[in-house]
């Protein structure tokens, strides 16, 4: 088994193990697993059913959205800082989320809530691409993904002013910072073929990935098709971000830390990296997730996208920091 | 063996002409060379001749079919193009690297095959850089860097390779060692388009050297007859007493 499949297996099995552990962890025990498929299960079994499974779901493919979105987004611009969060796409993702939650279409039809963080993340992500363009230098990226980030703010900061009451002010603020709390199997039904469909489209990228490492030119000249690959990146990172952002807020920096960690263990191979980073991401999701419902008490609600930028933003800055002394 | 044909190519950069109803063929194998001052054009007729870049008015064909009606797979696997910056975005392995020019071959979701492989361990062998095959690319130094990415290029054995600047940064020991795998693969049948800013090294591995300045392609020829001192001194806007002498230089030690 090559270096590669070694850290498949590994994060595979991590992934497991943490999925287990937080299934199980806090109140139920494994007796709960007996009446899984009964008819008249016991409390137990209930919350582990209708609470704790479908949390832990989301939260597994919200993280390998994030992280296969992440690795991705980094090989086609060939810049670590590149993250659906850094650069804006997570925001916009909010945005048509609270342009839903706002204008009612929410209670409408259930799949207009992923939908529209779809939708919003895709405006995002195009924004992006037209802003920063081709061959786009760090710092223009950076910058593009400041602005996209900024026009999305300021647009939910408009909807939150705009909000008719304090309720729906509060309900707005709070599902801004991400959580995975409310997972019931109606999210997952609604959300999960649209991040699935984007982990899909991703995962096709990694050929012409590789080949971007040498630039857009070289990557033309090795037969890959610049302009579909660039369509490929915006529908599969609108569709495996946006979908979970809509249904769980969002949740940062997970597409920037994971690839950057599993990187040198994939030789850098930009394509290598994509399904490392998804388990990887999914793993990181259900660990952060396990930890903010151990710490949180009884009217404490602790929410899990705090707990990922208080995480990822100092590594950012370190990230920023070694970026800048090896420069290519 | 492939013939690739500019047909009255006219490109340009927003609205000004660079080339005008520009006619060139190339067949036969050998090295062509490209040389001129600083935007003269070189890189442009390269890309264009690689497919990169698409003519605004006339056609590039190879072998009788314009370059923007072939697939770009195809068209991939007929001419292998190194960019003139030289860099990689990631520090791969030098192996995994070269292993990038078999990407118009490779079939998706397979590993490499057996084929690929033997691409892959004959470019680095044709290079020198088979004992860098584990190395990172940000560890070479220039000259490794130069010969890993031709490496790459030849790695797809396209009977057609078009390269910018190879030379560009190296020393003399290490231009010369360029020039010679470019010559090794024309030797083996390849057809070498190459632009180079040394005049000597043009007029010493060159079949034919291209001379050009602002977009116009002054001499076409043998080294001797197309490095003249008239040419030179037109182009170049300096003098050069008896045309350009190809250099004598030898490297002392094998260069690969």
């Amino acid at each position: 088994m090559s270096g590669r499949g070694f850290l498949v297996a590994g994060l595979t099995a991590g992934l497991a193990v943490a999925v287990g552990l937080s299934l199980f962890c806090g109140g139920t025990g494994l007796a709960a697993i007996d009446g899984l498929f009964s008819a008249t299960p016991t409390l137990d079994t209930l919350i582990l059913r209708e609470l704790r499974l479908p949390r832990v779901l989301l939260g597994v493919l919200i993280g390998a959205g994030l992280g296969g979105a992440g690795a991705v987004m980094q090989g086609f611009f060939r810049n670590p800082l590149a993250d659906p969060g850094v650069v804006g796409v997570s925001a916009s993702a909010g945005l048509g989320a609270v342009t839903a939650l706002y204008f009612g279409l929410a209670s409408l039809f259930a799949l207009a809530l992923p939908l529209a963080g779809v939708f919003g993340a895709t405006a995002g992500v195009t924004l992006l691409f037209l802003i920063a363009g081709r061959g786009a230098s760090a710092t223009t990226l950076i910058l593009s993904g400041v602005a996209v980030n900024a026009m999305a703010g300021a647009l939910t900061a408009l909807l939150m002013n705009l909000a008719p009451n304090p309720w729906a002010l509060a309900e707005i603020a709070y599902w801004l910072m991400g959580s995975l709390k409310d997972a019931s199997w109606t999210e997952i039904a609604f959300a999960a073929p649209l991040i699935l469909a984007g982990l899909a489209i991703l995962s096709t990228t990694g050929r012409s990935l590789d080949a971007l490492s040498l630039g857009e030119e070289t990557a033309v000249s090795l037969g890959v098709n610049l302009r579909r690959q660039r369509l490929t990146v915006v529908a599969g990172t609108a569709l495996a971000v946006g979908g979970g952002v809509a249904v769980a807020g969002a949740i940062g920096f997970v597409g920037l830390v994971l690839p950057h960690l599993l990187r040198p263990l994939v030789a850098h191979r930009p394509g290598a990296l994509i399904l490392p980073s998804m388990l990887g991401g999914a793993l990181l999701v259900t660990l952060a997730d396990l930890f903010v419902r151990l710490v949180s008490g009884p009217g404490m609600p602790l929410y899990l996208g705090v707990v990922t930028a208080l995480i990822g933003a100092p590594f950012f800055l370190w990230l920023v920091r070694t970026s800048q002394r090896v420069a290519p | 063996m492939s013939r690739l044909d500019f047909h009255h190519v006219d490109f340009g950069y927003g609205d000004r002409l660079l080339l005008r109803r520009t006619s060139l063929s190339f067949e036969g194998g050998g090295i062509a060379a490209l040389v001129g001052p600083n935007g003269a054009g070189k890189s442009t007729l390269l890309k264009l001749a690689a497919g990169l870049l698409q003519p605004a008015d006339g056609s590039v064909a190879l072998n009788g079919r314009p370059l923007a009606d072939l697939p770009l797979r195809e068209r991939a696997r007929m001419i292998g193009y190194l960019a003139p910056d030289g860099r990689s975005a990631w520090p791969m392995t030098v192996r995994n690297l070269v292993a990038l020019g078999r990407a118009p071959w490779r079939q998706p979701l397979r590993a490499l095959g057996t084929d690929d492989r033997a691409a892959i361990d004959q470019a680095m062998e044709q290079t020198g850089i088979a004992d860098l095959a584990g190395r990172r690319f940000d560890t070479l130094s220039s000259g490794e860097r130069a010969r890993a990415l031709i490496a790459r290029t030849l790695a797809g054995h396209a009977p057609l390779l078009v390269l910018d600047e190879p030379t560009a940064a190296l020393d003399i020991r290490h231009q010369l060692g360029v020039m010679e795998i470019l010559q090794d693969a024309a030797k083996a049948g390849t057809q070498v388009i190459v632009a180079v800013h040394a005049l000597d090294l043009a007029a010493r591995f060159a079949d034919r050297v291209l001379v050009m300045k602002r977009g116009a392609i002054l001499a076409d020829g043998p080294a001797d007859a197309a490095l003249s001192e008239a040419v030179v001194s037109e182009a170049f806007d300096v003098r050069a007493p008896g045309g350009i002498v190809p250099t004598r230089l030898a490297p002392l030690a094998s260069s690969r």
